[in-house]
């Protein structure tokens, strides 16, 4: 079957499409162009006596002064445990996806939403559980000293192990839905053509499962890593004094600090390299969407 | 068809249940190196199983496979030297044609050169040459499948497998792959396994044809073995078409139907009043003047021109349908008239004597 | 009570408050009461007090200072409010209220019974129906939010002192009518004319608090007195700080012998250093110290001295107590808004609330202190004899309080708080 050159769209089709477009581009306007031109604006001016707002003498200054390094250490944090937490749930979610794809039969729907459920509960209250779970007298330190394994409590709350875990936990089912859509999209007979053709299966996985699921696993990346990097709650309840993120300095500098233009260029700054990261990872994503 | 000591492939007694459902039910059959062998049947016999299980995707749940006497039964896919061309060919989308073809020399660790010199050569077996750097998408159907082919032949394999390639093409298409897969195999001289359900198909590429119904074989033969002599009603309804009529013996030779005809058959030595079902093929009634001795009278009810032939439906006074195809040259007979038909008592067949055992080793094939 | 007032039914509720603060007596205790004894014989005496003409004299509510010549409505109001049945007719008090009343709070910050009592001595002195209505906030960055530059629609706040003089140069707040509140003088001597609001100009302290150390005494079975327990080593782990710069700052300058609002970058730095030491042994910071001090993680931590008695609900054995090298206290205020569109019935409010018996109702109910002088009275002595709630005065006036300290200071412990952060 050759593909035969489509003919281009009507004047009349192309007008309704972008009728059609015109809901998503007023809210994407309204909700995010808008207030971000606003924080924009904001980052450029400075503080003035009484923490009041002056904007009338723009300047670059703000942005100059949040490429202090004292801020990096805390921008590692939230780099380090978006990274961690964007690399556990891929490892995590891909065999739960391929799992529901492959074993799921009739009851994939209601596997996926099982996935989903805990979504329908607040973020919030589910880092609250985590919170009685992990601490000193929680549920897994009585556990282990019912057992007998332990004698005196195991630290695990307000550490490092304890926000990655929390974090993963939040966004496993950002993960899992964009993989499960790239992994059930999979033609099931080419794995065993693959295995045919003397792949074992570990290099079917590899040479035709993981290259061809990788739209799936970009798109999961991203889904996991940006919000996650935006989180500052799941540090701030779960961690330590450790733990402080860029996203909890950035709420400092507006609510304690009481500096706006600087809260803003640091955080237009944050948003920045993660667009940038987003752009990059895209590119491999649109050549592997074109190619297929 | 060569006789060998050791047969290419040996299946015996090869079962597959699912559950309560038996998809292969006791299989035994030997397929000889070079032979072109076709599993034929309807969708749910148990053909295509079968053939899975040959290639290591399926793990038989009782029986055994073997290959050139060794022992392959619950070998993974990747561990036999069989290789197979997938129903809907199963081309990585994400590898042009070339690498493709390549990806089994790949795996297997062959040098980067004799992997290119190669899959040159399996290109140009396939007709394909210079389509290395395109993609499957960007071949038709037709294109698609002879990848197919060229990437499991460049293996060398002992056995190529094939899940009904031709399905997915046009009637004009499959016509010309058959010649070209017939072709192919001969050139390269491989086992090829066959998986179909059209018996045409298997008729015209075919060595020798197993066909199978419910997970069992009925009849395995040569085309011309299985046309000619359908051991049980399914294979002679199945292969070719029949007028198939039920009655009792009458006398040697004879058997009067339960329309009240009576017809000659092939004598088999029963027993006057055996109740026999008997296959006459359609080609093998003769129209004759109604004055014929013998002869079985009837009325023309519709009359088709075929081509090459005539086919008729007529019906006898006692309300039986026969099918006849006549040669287009000769006498037409319009709707409505009255004929008479004849045939040789050798091609009428009596069937469901039982089933035959299935003929195992080749030399009861050549015989 | 004026006369044009059926006061039959509130006469009675009036008297039985007045009863139970005179008796000592919680609600819980009179339900008790009642419970036993029936209610006709708890209540007699109630009932007996009421009836009697003039009752007993209600104890000193008049205001002294303050008081304007002339009507003085505030002095009629008050009278009202202390349901004296005297007869005599007050003189018809000066400005009218206005209809409505608008207050923004945190939660449960009122007794029951202000804004009943409250309705009610408007409707008995002014004859209006005063619709009060009160929206919550959980913190004070919401809070502040909301509020704006002009008061974001509400009548009366009560934000945190320190922040009284960063509310009136956005001008957010405005003058108190003294005229209209001449409950102040209830104020104690300590608490008028604070550092940040001069005079009282704006403000009003309501309640006010100490921050201080909670330990559970289950786990550290010693008698601690110093703030440097919080950098003991053996506790690494399990000791939690208030999530507040200035907490936190503050407590460190006071233990290194600095004043807790210094500006000085070399003192500041002072701090930092020893809060680095302190900070791998820290288990948390957190401003909700029920949480923090409850989950069991955390044996010591800093938190503010009012929270002590709900963690004691569930650390049975938990202790507070003011570092020895000094501490922190700090107040709640009231004030106007200046976008307030009821000014009079603003002002009017807060006297209200700083009359003796309903500061004393409000602290019985939120177990806080209040720097109401008058009001200590009638404060349950549970609550006065608590020194974690009410701590040796001498030691009160040492403590400091914590100030605005303009943005330039403010930044510079900003930088080295973040510092902290990793």
């Amino acid at each position: 079957m050759t593909v035969r050159p489509t003919q281009p769209p009507s004047i009349v089709r192309r007008t309704l499409s972008g009728i059609a477009l015109l809901p998503g581009i007023v809210w994407l306007a309204m909700f995010f162009i808008v207030p971000l031109a606003m924080m924009f604006v904001v980052s450029l001016g400075s503080r003035g006596p009484a923490d009041s707002l002056i904007l009338d003498r723009p300047s670059l200054d703000n942005y100059a002064r949040a490429l202090d390094p004292v801020f990096l250490p805390t921008f590692w944090n939230s780099i380090r445990y978006s990274v961690a937490t964007t690399l556990l749930c891929l490892v995590i979610g891909y065999p739960i996806a391929y799992w529901i794809s492959r074993h799921g039969g009739r009851n994939k729907t209601l596997l996926l939403i099982i996935v989903m459920l805990p979504f329908w509960t607040s973020y919030l209250i589910r880092t609250y559980a985590w919170m009685t779970i992990l601490s000193d007298y929680g549920v897994v330190n009585s556990i282990l000293e019912a057992l007998g394994l332990t004698s005196e409590p195991i630290i695990l709350l307000n550490t490092d192990f304890s926000v990655i875990l929390g974090m993963t936990y939040g966004f496993l089912p950002f993960a899992i839905l964009p993989l499960y859509v790239s992994i059930d999209r999979l033609d099931p007979a080419l794995v065993p053509a693959a295995r045919d053709l003397y792949a074992s299966g570990r290099a079917a996985f590899l040479h035709v499962t993981l290259p061809l699921t990788m739209p799936g696993i970009i798109a999961a990346s991203i889904l996991t890593f940006i919000p996650a990097l935006g989180d500052f709650v799941t540090p701030d309840l779960l961690g330590g004094p450790e733990s402080t993120t860029i996203a909890k300095i950035i709420q400092e500098l507006f609510l304690q600090g009481r500096d706006w233009p600087y809260g803003a260029a640091l955080g237009f700054l944050v948003m920045l390299v993660t667009l940038g990261g987003t752009l990059l990872a895209l590119g491999p994503l649109r050549r592997e969407v074109a190619g297929t | 068809m060569t006789s060998q000591a050791a047969p290419e492939i040996q299946l015996v007694d090869l079962e597959k249940r699912f559950r309560e459902v038996r998809a292969v039910d006791g299989v035994s059959i030997d397929i000889g190196t070079g032979e072109f062998f076709s599993l034929l049947g309807p969708s749910g016999c148990g053909k295509t199983t079968t053939l899975r299980m040959i290639g290591g995707f399926e793990l038989p749940t009782g029986g055994t496979i073997l290959l050139r006497g060794r022992d392959i039964t619950n070998d993974p896919p990747d561990k036999r030297p069989v290789n197979m061309v997938f129903q809907n060919y199963a081309l990585f989308p994400h590898l042009d044609v070339g690498a493709n073809v390549a990806f089994g020399l790949k795996r297997k660790g062959v040098a980067q050169d004799e992997t290119n010199r190669r899959v040159g050569e399996a290109l140009e077996l396939v007709h394909l040459s210079g389509y290395d750097k395109r993609r499957p998408n960007q071949l038709s159907g037709g294109q698609q499948q002879r990848v197919a082919l060229a990437r499991a032949l460049v293996n060398r394999p002992n056995v190529l497998l094939l899940d009904e390639p031709l399905g997915a093409l046009d009637l004009k298409l499959r016509r010309q792959l058959q010649i070209e897969l017939k072709r192919i195999q001969i050139e390269v001289g491989i086992t090829f396994v066959y998986v179909t359900h059209d018996q045409e198909e298997a008729l015209a590429m075919s060595d020798r044809i197993a066909v199978m119904d419910a997970g069992k074989v009925e009849q395995l033969g040569t085309p011309e073995q299985l046309y000619e002599r359908p051991a049980t009603r399914f294979v002679a309804d199945f292969i070719g078409s029949t007028n198939l009529m039920r009655g009792q013996v009458e006398s040697a030779g004879r058997v009067r139907l339960a329309s009240g005809e009576i017809v000659p058959v092939d004598d088999g030595g029963l027993s006057i009043g055996t109740d026999v079902e008997i296959s006459v093929r359609p080609e093998a009634i003769a129209l004759v003047s109604t004055s014929a001795v013998g002869a079985i009278e009837a009325v023309v009810e519709q009359a088709a021109y075929l081509g090459s032939t005539i086919s008729y439906r007529i019906r006898t006074a006692g309300g039986l349908d026969l099918t006849v195809l006549s040669p287009k040259a000769g006498i037409r007979f319009p709707v409505g008239s009255d004929v008479a038909v004849t045939w040789s008592p050798s091609e009428a067949l009596i069937l469901g004597r039982g089933r035959p055992e299935p003929a195992r080793n080749l030399e009861e094939i050549a015989r | 009570m004026n006369e044009r007032h059926d006061g039959s039914s509130i006469d009675l509720e009036k008297q039985l408050v007045r009863y139970m603060i005179q008796r000592r007596l919680t609600r819980r205790d009179m339900l008790e009461l009642i419970g036993k004894v029936g209610a006709a014989a708890a209540l007699a005496p109630v009932i007996a007090a009421c009836t009697s003409a003039a009752g007993s004299a209600a104890p000193t509510n008049a205001p002294t200072a303050g008081q304007t010549a002339g009507q003085s409505p505030a002095a009629a109001a008050s009278a009202s409010a202390s349901a004296a049945a005297s007869g005599a007719p007050a003189a018809t008090p000066g400005p009218q209220p206005e209809s409505e009343l608008r207050i923004y709070n945190w939660t449960e910050y009122l007794s029951e019974d202000a804004i009943p009592s409250f309705k009610e001595m408007i409707n008995a002195t002014y004859g209006v129906d005063i619709n009060v209505k009160t929206d919550y906030f959980g913190n004070l960055d919401e809070a502040y939010a909301k509020i704006g530059n002009d008061g974001g629609g509400f009548d009366v706040t009560f934000p945190t002192g320190v922040d009284v003089p960063a509310l009136l140069a956005k001008g957010a707040i405005v003058e108190l009518n003294k005229s209209l509140i001449p409950n102040i003088g209830n104020l104690g001597a300590e608490w008028s004319d604070p550092g940040y609001d001069p005079g009282n100009a704006h403000s009003v302290p309501y309640m006010w608090w100490t921050t201080g150390i909670a330990y559970d005494r289950d786990r550290i079975d010693e008698n601690l007195t110093s703030s440097t327990s919080l950098w003991d080593p053996r506790f690494a782990k399990h000791i939690g700080m208030l999530d507040d710069w200035q907490e936190v700052f503050g407590m460190t300058l006071i233990q290194l012998g600095i004043n807790a609002n210094t500006t000085d970058t070399a003192e500041i730095d002072q701090a930092y250093n020893r809060l680095a030491e302190q900070r791998p042994l820290v288990r948390v910071w957190d401003t909700n110290t029920r949480r923090m001090m409850t989950s069991g993680d955390v044996w010591i931590g800093q938190i503010w001295g009012a929270d002590l008695y709900r963690i004691q609900k569930r650390v049975k054995k938990a202790r507070y107590y003011i570092p020895e090298e000094g501490g922190v206290k700090g107040s709640d205020t009231m004030v106007v808004l200046s976008g307030s569109e009821h000014p009079v019935a603003a002002n009017l409010f807060i006297n209200h609330m700083l009359d003796a018996h309903v500061a004393a109702e409000n602290t019985n109910y939120i177990y806080y202190m209040g720097p109401n002088a008058a009001a200590k009275e009638f404060i349950l002595p549970e609550i006065l004899e608590d020194p974690t709630l009410n701590p040796d005065q001498e030691l009160v006036a040492r403590l400091q309080e914590l100030l605005d300290l303009g943005p330039a200071v403010r930044d510079e412990y900003l930088k080295r708080w973040h510092q902290l952060g990793r």
